[in-house]
């Protein structure tokens, strides 16, 4: 009987493995010079990193070791940080995958402090739109709101980052760590928003009359779900539900949305779907879901699909374990109407690998902008030179077959953010999503 | 740490290889089998009509502290309730037919296939006993060490088909590990565990302390207190949920 425990621990450790949200990153300018013994020691531990945690051990085994031989010769005359750059560039790109990357010493100090956690929040949120940030949502009453903040505004500074320099750094980057790093920029920008209850943020604004403003906001305590799962901070989950009525009473839309995959929203993400079910089609909003213990989405999954199906498959150097749905009861069973699901760049991790599942099986239409391409267990290592070497210790596929890692969930229809739809409340991707259900509806 | 497990299983076929040609020198697995089960008073645990067990369930590197009951019944029914804190309850069990599982996870689930056959085989009491009946085939294949305990490696074969390995000590005859391979909804996840600390309740005794090594994690499972009931007025409770599945 001891075993039946660890199946479940070990469904629980996958989660949280596939988990963890992005890192915060930019690009910096680095250091020109370097010790040469330095880039020995930096390209030896990145080398090594691989070797023993990369999941392609055929690859490992036929062509580290080669690899290792011809290039390390090169480390050893190394004393630029260009040279080690390049060096570390050539070794890398022997890896046929897009999430094997540097972090810059000079910026690797933020990811490693500041993480604002705590379960404060300011009630606002933003987003990059072009080369700067926008306000996205405001919660009424929140201190943001007081303050006289709104959807739409321009947002120069979060404390002390000045947002346009940092989306800049983050342009400057080449392609295939872009996605991620946005991403990521997202997160950075949107922690110091939610500090811990009591704690200040000050932001600097610029308004839609063009007029520039400051405030200083104090944390409130975040509603929602407080809970402590393993060594995770404590954590608000919130589920939100609602009903779009028409007519009076005919449901034409609803919309669940949560912010984060905690199984003790399960009970409550189950009452949501059962409460929408005579709704003409569902909106499952994963905008700002980072992520959360993995096997959720084979729980959540089930109240939408009718047999037993896989939403990916993750590869360990151990093990290949499927994502495979559970079928649940909504009614008779499962729900069976439209589903479309909301991303955006920090949607993340769990929330990929559902967004990316149902669309892929065919259950459901995404709808949004680019996730954050973390779908991955990805580990950060520092190395020698003072960078953090970012790696993924395992695989995940979709259905098809097909990498979130890197790419991101690709929303099957794109609405952009705008200045002018968020200065007037208006949720283009979710309006978009209910006009698709609607569509259905009306062509049956 | 993380390819411990399936490394050691495996590990298992060339070890069944390379000792072939000892294999005269390794004791009968009927006789360790036979051994271990008289060592922990298998006799006694067959007689029982009821078994609670509860404890705590570690896993330090995770930060997760759980705790667990299990009530066994005879002839072969069982439930277990493990609850996790920011999880809730994970709840598996057997009423003789229907196998399930429920947790926050992944919701209520009846068991199926290899599922289904592990938790029918290890409901029934003489699978801690180690009853013969209950296998079709047991070899001895290695004189090996598991954890820092050398022991003489079994495999068993069940009459499902499934084979898991028993880890015998040559000095005490107890159990003091085994490797299976365990079968989920997400696929098969090969299991190393390790016991230790028997003690006596009543007139047998379990390990107390558990560790067991999967997907580069570890768990210790801890057992607080066994009681020994007479069965009267207890029963397996089939969660409503589950109950559901099994009328659809």
């Amino acid at each position: 009987m001891k075993k039946k425990i660890s199946k479940f621990i070990g469904a629980l450790v996958l989660g949280g493995c596939a988990s963890a949200p992005p890192s915060t990153r930019v690009s910096d300018v680095p250091p020109q010079r370097l010790e040469t013994s330095v880039a020995v020691a930096t390209f030896d531990s990145v080398w090594s990193i691989v070797r023993q945690t990369y999941v392609d051990t055929a690859f490992v085994s036929s062509k580290w070791n080669s690899v290792h031989a011809s290039l390390r010769p090169r480390a050893q005359t190394i004393t630029t940080r260009a040279g080690l750059d390049s060096l570390l560039g050539d070794m890398l790109g022997e890896i046929h995958d897009s999430h094997f990357y540097l972090i810059p010493a000079s910026v690797a100090s933020e990811v490693k402090s500041d993480d604002s956690g705590g379960n404060g929040t300011t009630g606002m949120s933003v987003r990059i739109v072009g080369e700067g940030a926008l306000v996205w949502r405001v919660e009424n009453g929140s201190p943001a709101a007081l303050a006289g903040i709104h959807p739409g505004q321009s947002v120069q500074r979060v404390n002390d980052r000045i947002v346009r320099e940092s989306v800049k750094k983050v342009m400057s980057l080449a392609e295939a760590p872009r996605q991620r790093a946005l991403s990521d920029l997202d997160f950075k920008l949107n922690g110091p928003l939610s500090p811990p209850a009591g704690d200040s943020v000050h932001v600097s604004l610029v308004g839609i009359d063009g007029k520039s403003f400051e405030r200083t906001l104090v944390a409130i305590p975040k509603k929602g779900t407080i809970s402590k799962f393993g060594n995770l901070p404590p954590i608000a989950g919130v589920v939100t539900v609602d009903r779009r009525l028409v007519g009076g009473a005919h449901c034409n839309a609803g919309v669940v949305g949560f912010n984060i995959w905690l199984p003790i929203l399960a009970p409550e993400l189950e009452r949501a779907v059962k409460n929408l079910a005579d709704c003409d089609g569902i909106v499952i909003d994963l905008r700002g879901n980072p992520g959360g213990v993995g096997a959720m989405v084979m729980g959540f999954g089930g109240f939408f699909v009718p047999s037993t199906v896989s939403l990916g498959t993750m590869r360990t150097r151990d093990l290949t374990l499927n994502f495979a749905i559970n079928p649940r009861q909504v009614g008779a069973g499962p729900y069976s109407g439209p589903v479309a699901i909301l991303v955006d760049a920090m949607s993340a991790s769990t929330s990929e690998i559902f967004a990316t599942g149902m669309q892929r099986i065919g259950r459901a239409r995404v709808f949004g902008q680019r996730s954050a391409a973390a779908a991955l267990p990805a580990l950060m290592n520092g190395l020698p030179s003072g960078d953090v070497f970012v790696h993924a210790v395992a695989d995940f596929t979709d259905p098809r077959g097909g990498r979130i890692e890197g790419a991101g969930v690709v929303p099957d229809e794109i609405v952009p953010l705008t200045e002018a739809d968020l200065s007037k409340n208006i949720d283009a991707p979710l309006e978009a999503a209910v006009k698709w259900i609607q569509s259905l509806r009306h062509s049956s | 740490m993380r390819s411990s497990g399936i490394r050691l299983v495996t590990a298992l076929g060339l070890a069944a290889a390379s000792v072939a040609g000892a294999q005269q020198s390794l004791p009968p697995a009927a006789g360790l089998v036979a051994k271990y089960s008289q060592t922990i008073g298998g006799a006694a645990l067959l007689k029982a009509q009821q078994v609670t067990t509860k404890g705590g369930l570690n896993m330090a590197a995770a930060g997760i502290n759980a705790t667990f009951e299990l009530l066994q019944l005879a002839p072969n029914k069982m439930q277990m309730t493990t609850t996790i804190p920011g999880v809730g309850a994970i709840r598996v069990g057997f009423d003789g037919t229907t196998g399930w599982s429920m947790d926050p996870m992944q919701g209520p689930r009846l068991l199926t296939g290899k599922e289904l056959d592990e938790i029918k085989e290890e409901a029934d009491p003489r699978a801690s006993a180690r009853s013969p009946e209950l296998f079709t085939a047991m070899q001895t294949v290695a004189d090996t060490t598991m954890g820092t305990e050398r022991c003489y490696l079994v495999k068993l074969t069940w009459k499902s088909g499934r084979e898991t390995y028993d880890c015998y000590s040559p000095t005490t005859g107890l159990m003091v590990g085994s490797k299976s391979v365990q079968a989920t909804p997400m696929g098969d996840i090969p299991v190393a565990t390790i016991y230790s600390d028997y003690k006596k309740f009543g007139d047998f005794m379990v390990p107390t302390v558990t560790t067991q090594s999967m997907m580069g994690q570890q768990q210790v499972m801890t057992i607080s207190s066994v009681e020994v009931g007479t069965g009267a007025g207890a029963t397996i409770v089939m969660p409503p949920e589950i109950q559901a599945l099994v009328k659809k």
